[in-house]
């Protein structure tokens, strides 16, 4: 049973937006946003675009946070408020997206409820056939990529793991390479993709 | 069928690299750079809105505290005017005097909220509830 919700004040959200450092949040927040667009819903507008877009739902998730508080903090589901945010702009995404989906949207039919059932998928098998595993991994080293980058796709794909900390405690890695990783890895897979035909 | 395979995998991937960016700030500025936007003049920007927002912040809270001083003004004076409101009245104008000469507070039990609230307008809420608070001192 889930515990009741805590809603804060307006004297409490105010302190919140206090504590936080924005000139550091904000371009998270952005660059998050720009990351969903592109790799979730494979949305190919030019980088000013997609910048202003961006900022533009980011903002307006700050406005319903803080100036007219419609969209609530719950702390009991959210302790760290920063999920919150970002949990918030991927249903910002996702929300714009289905009123605005003829636009800047390329790719043809992709079902927003499907991509979020993928993403959201806990997957503790398996994700591919042994061929299709091979190839990746063929695509990857042709590319170059390091020994930790390959641990990385080992975990996800061989072990099925999805949470961060997860892979890092199975890899032995430290947050800090294992995000360098993630980043090398994360170009590869526009280039794989790009290659398939993805 | 093993194109959505191929697409599952990328996607999975993708999920741990939205991941990344949530956890860590140098993942996200360095995906910034990658996308060819500039980290600095983001936080810039993200300054100015943080100082908008931060002002509209402020004035829907105060906008939301005068709205709060009105209803409790609103319902002392209802009830000051269930015990006395000739008294009341008496209190209102010497408040209202210098703007509204010509106002006569009588029969003002008879009021509409609307009509109070229009007269709250014109008059310092924090000043009548401590005027009234005084009468009830000396009765």
């Amino acid at each position: 049973m889930e515990a009741e919700p805590s809603i804060p004040s307006a004297d409490e959200v105010s302190e919140l937006w206090s504590a936080l450092d924005w000139k550091v949040l904000w371009p998270k927040m952005v660059s998050h946003t720009v990351a969903t667009m592109r790799r979730r819903h494979r949305l190919k507008g030019s980088n000013e675009e997609l910048i202003m877009q961006a900022r533009e739902l980011v903002e307006d998730l700050l406005n319903k946070v803080f100036v007219t508080r419609k969209r609530k903090w719950n702390r009991v589901h959210y302790p760290n408020a920063e999920d919150f945010f970002f949990d918030g702009m991927e249903s910002q995404v996702s929300n714009w997206l289905k009123k605005r989906q003829s636009i800047l949207r390329t790719t043809v039919n992709v079902d927003l409820e499907e991509t979020q059932r993928d993403s959201s998928n806990p997957a503790d098998g398996k994700l591919c056939a042994e061929d299709i595993r091979t190839e990746f991994v063929e695509m990857l080293q042709e590319m170059k990529a390091e020994d930790d980058e390959m641990l990385i796709f080992y975990a996800r794909v061989d072990e099925g793991l999805t949470k961060p900390e997860d892979i890092r405690e199975n890899t032995g890695m430290t947050e800090a390479v294992y995000h360098n990783a993630v980043r090398k890895l994360g170009r590869k897979l526009v280039k794989i993709r790009s290659k398939l035909g993805l | 069928m093993s194109s959505s395979e191929k697409d599952r995998i990328l996607r999975s991937l993708d999920e741990l690299f939205l991941k990344s960016i949530r956890e860590s700030d140098e993942a996200a500025w360095a995906y910034l750079s990658d996308e060819g936007i500039d980290p600095n003049t983001e936080s810039e920007y993200g300054k100015k809105v943080a100082r908008r927002i931060a002002f509209l912040m402020q004035a829907n809270y105060q906008q939301e505290k005068d709205a709060g001083l009105l209803t409790k003004a609103l319902e002392l004076l209802r009830a000051k005017v269930a015990e006395n409101s000739e008294r009341t009245g008496e209190v209102l104008q010497q408040l209202l005097q210098a703007r509204k000469p010509q106002v006569q507070f009588r029969n003002l039990s008879e009021w509409t909220d609307e009509q109070v609230r229009a007269v709250l307008d014109d008059v310092d809420v924090v000043e009548l509830m401590e005027a009234l608070e005084r009468e009830q001192g000396m009765q």
